[in-house]
């Protein structure tokens, strides 16, 4: 049976807004500073949750990395690309030391007989080490993950 | 040998027969040039290592759904493997033809990973920013685009939203190579034997002539993507290429197929195309080269641009067929027959095995032992010639336990049980309450539907006569009761003592405390990678083995006495605080203990504390703020939890290791009183 999809998690990368005109702050009264503004580079939301892929122990650290390590809370420099590289070698630890299942998944296959199996967090850590070898370089790159 | 033509359907039939209950095969390639061997016909490079990761569906399911983890050999390994394939003259042996080979094995096997899609090519920060694609858009390819996966990355990914245009010069250089494989190596092959230099440009030309054409092929037979093609006689190429009598053109050797003509000819292509498209319709191309994207955004072109080389690198990787869209909140499956298709068009030459038992289906789309060939029809229907060997497999206690010595090791043999660890104590403390279970009451207990994992489990226990098997029940032994109560009193050598009776368990062991250390990837660890974690988690909770990351695995089978230990604590507490501070990191302590005198950190705790409270050490831990260098130092501990055996993950670094509920990340240990008295 294939389950209804909610977003379990989003995550945005930013980059430093290129505004092609001057705009006024009219609040301000003054122009606005282009410094205080990113632009969304890209965005993506799996529709199965990688929390689920893992041990507690490893869940729990996951979350911690990811949800509170990138909060949109936290200064962009806070969150920046390096820190998610950090995160995605302590990943691939995991993944590497067999502690991440394979599971079956929500998604039916093309016939739509047959659920997919997948290695969620493996699946995971290549969808972000291909994100990271994209941006790696854009100056003022940031990530927020919700 | 008799070779039939295979759809993927029936290669995936055999593909489940050859992993068996194993789940596990070996991949190898071979290019019948440049692989040749006068002795033994060819020789095969190591790919590494298949495992099915099947659920309740049959093996063919998890083949079809890209159900399985590709572990490929290390650029070490995989440059080792090379050399040993490559039997060239060794009095005449030269580097330059071994690193050729090399470079072009290295640079073809990313390029075949890339178009299946296994891994993604590494576009430009702005082209990803623009994808997916929302209105209609030209995408043209160059060469590149073909061989290096781009161009398949359009089409699986930004189509329909993406037409495409391959330049007819695209189609022509590849074509070139073509010729100048068939006819610069393959064609001399018989008349003047091959020579070495021959045989070490053969297998680049045969990776990108036939990976080229089969990129070409695919787009336009097997996938839904909309071509636009040009009209017959508007592309400038006929200009250029074909013979001119001008003496105009022939001084300015138009005639030859230059480099820069051909770049420029694709650029051409994108102009000559937006007469032919509506006004504002986006036309971008795709390339991986410097100098031609270059001098198309100086002509105010769009371009896709991609690295050519540097990521992603294909080895020391777990691939898998199932991975995330780039754009889409949903899969993509690569089934495991179009890795191995993809496989064999390129290097020629494709064969996969199960060690075990040496069933094997070899894979050939050109040359090979038959000097086979080709139709339209293959491409058409996507055939290749396969050959099937099966040989009955003996069972696989009988091979990896109950005669260990007649088991020929094979480099990807693998050995030892998989199960996990957690469900095996709560197995063994259910068979010694109710004494036997039917494998059905075992299913239960272990939470798995399949009875293949269900025998797993019992398989281990049953080789080290733990249990015994009688009239389809299980039944324990006392040998069983006595670990139990061991697990029970968290009796360490005990459990290790009773565990040595299971030879895979046992092997493994011995091993690590033969070497005292190895890597995770040694070879003389007799443990597959499939099970290894497992093994290294009975072994840690009996105390024999510590995993220490970028260390490996270390012995740790020193049970010193308080006063042993003692000295050991103060001389890796003085190494330590030499290099730092007085406040040395209590990880790094407790597995300076593991690496220098084999003491297990659980040991460690008991004896440190043994030794305070005599009086011979004194210890202050301080808390602070937890490195997250070490994050990934853990090891499994056995723990009763409300009196049941548990098997925890314990984390080294944190601190609360050596006193429950203190963050002590950092001691500071002194001689005690009675000592220094």
């Amino acid at each position: 049976m294939e389950a209804d999809r909610t977003s379990l998690l989003r995550i945005t990368f930013w980059r430093p807004s290129r505004w092609r005109r001057k705009l006024l702050d009219v609040k301000e009264r003054s122009p606005a500073d282009e410094s205080r503004f990113l632009e969304e580079a890209y965005t993506w939301e799996p529709a199965e949750s990688i929390w689920d892929a893992v041990e507690k122990t490893d869940t729990e650290r996951l979350r911690e990395l990811l949800l509170e390590g990138f909060s949109p809370n936290k200064p962009p420099e806070a969150r920046d690309i390096h820190i998610l590289r950090n995160v995605l070698e302590q990943i691939e630890a995991i993944a590497t030391a067999g502690r991440a299942e394979w599971k079956d998944c929500q998604q039916l296959d093309e016939d739509g007989n047959t659920n997919l199996r997948a290695n969620l967090l493996l699946s995971f850590l290549h969808h972000l080490t291909w994100l990271c070898d994209v941006f790696a370089d854009v100056p003022g790159i940031s990530i927020t993950v919700r | 040998m008799g070779f039939q033509l295979l759809p993927k359907e029936e290669a995936a039939k055999i593909l489940a027969e050859i992993a068996g209950d194993d789940l596990f095969m070996a991949i190898e390639v071979c290019e019948d040039i440049c692989f040749e061997d006068k002795q033994t016909g060819y020789k095969w490079v190591n790919l590494g290592e298949v495992i099915l990761k099947q659920g309740v569906e049959d093996p063919k399911t998890a083949i079809r759904l890209g159900a399985y983890e590709w572990h490929t050999p290390t650029k070490l390994s995989l440059d080792q493997y090379i050399e040993e394939a490559v039997s060239f003259d060794e009095s005449r042996r030269k580097d330059s033809f071994i690193n050729r080979v090399k470079k072009d094995f290295h640079q073809g096997f990313q390029d075949v990973i890339r178009r299946l899609m296994l891994l993604l090519p590494t576009f430009d920060p702005d082209a990803v920013c623009r994808m997916p694609l929302r209105r209609a858009t030209t995408i043209v390819p160059d060469t590149s685009a073909v061989h290096q996966g781009a161009l398949d990355f359009v089409a699986r990914f930004l189509s329909p939203m993406a037409r495409i245009r391959i330049p007819e010069v695209v189609q022509m250089e590849i074509e070139n190579q073509m010729q100048n494989y068939m006819s610069g190596i393959r064609s001399k092959r018989g008349s003047s034997g091959t020579n070495d230099r021959l045989r070490s440009r053969a297998l680049g030309r045969h990776l990108l002539s036939q990976g080229g054409q089969r990129a070409l092929l695919r787009l336009e037979l097997h996938s839904d993507v909309e071509m636009d093609r040009g009209e017959l006689g508007s592309d400038p190429i006929r200009g250029i290429i074909q013979l001119s009598s001008d003496p105009e053109d022939k001084s300015l050797g138009l005639t030859d197929t230059v480099r820069s003509f051909a770049d420029r000819l694709i650029v051409d292509t994108v102009h000559s195309h937006r007469s032919r498209v509506p006004p504002g319709h986006p036309l971008v191309l795709l390339t991986s080269d410097q100098g031609m994207a270059r001098m198309a955004m100086a002509e105010g072109m769009d371009v896709f641009f991609f690295q050519s080389r540097s990521t992603p690198d294909p080895t020391d990787k777990i691939l898998t067929g199932t991975n995330f869209h780039p754009f889409d909140s949903e899969f993509y499956t690569v089934p495991l027959t179009e890795v191995l298709w993809e496989l064999a068009v390129s290097f020629g030459g494709l064969r996969v095995k199960n060690p075990e038992s040496n069933s094997h289906l070899e894979l050939w789309a050109l040359g090979g032992p038959e000097q086979l060939t080709w139709h339209p029809l293959h491409a058409k229907d996507d055939l290749i010639w396969g050959y099937y060997q099966s040989v009955p497999k003996v069972s696989k206690r009988a091979i990896s336990e109950v005669e260990p010595s007649k088991t020929a090791r094979t480099r990807f043999a693998p050995k030892g049980y998989t199960f996990t660890p957690s469900k095996m104590l709560d197995l063994i403390g259910s068979l010694t309450g109710i004494d036997s279970l039917t494998y059905s009451e075992i299913r239960d207990i272990l939470s798995v539907r399949r009875s293949t994992t269900s025998q797993r489990y019992v398989r281990f226990l049953q080789s080290g006569q733990l249990v015994t098997e009688v009239d389809d029940h299980i039944e324990s032994t006392d040998s069983l009761r006595k670990l139990w109560q061991a697990i029970l009193e968290l009796d360490m050598s005990s459990i290790h003592e009773l565990l040595t009776a299971v030879p895979s368990y046992s092997n493994f062991c011995s091993s690590i405390h033969k070497a005292r250390r190895l890597d995770v990837n040694s070879e003389e660890i007799p443990i597959g990678k499939k099970a290894l974690p497992e093994y290294i988690a009975m072994g840690e909770m009996a105390g024999a083995i510590l995993s220490i990351p970028r260390e490996g695995i270390v012995a740790t089978d020193n049970v010193p006495d308080v006063g042993d230990f003692a000295e050991s604590a103060i001389e890796c507490y003085n190494e330590i605080s030499r290099r730092t501070d007085e406040w040395i990191l209590t990880g790094a302590w407790l597995e300076c203990l593991a690496l220098r005198f084999a003491i297990h950190p659980v040991r460690a705790r008991a004896l440190l504390s043994e030794s305070k409270e005599k009086g011979i050490l004194d210890f202050f831990l301080e808390g602070s703020t937890p490195d997250n260098r070490f994050q990934e130092h853990s090891m499994i501990e056995l723990r009763l939890v409300q009196g049941r055996p548990t098997l925890q993950k314990i984390y080294l670094y944190p601190g609360d290791f050596i006193s429950p509920g203190t963050a002590g990340v950092r001691i500071k240990i002194r001689m005690g009183k009675s000592n220094a008295a």
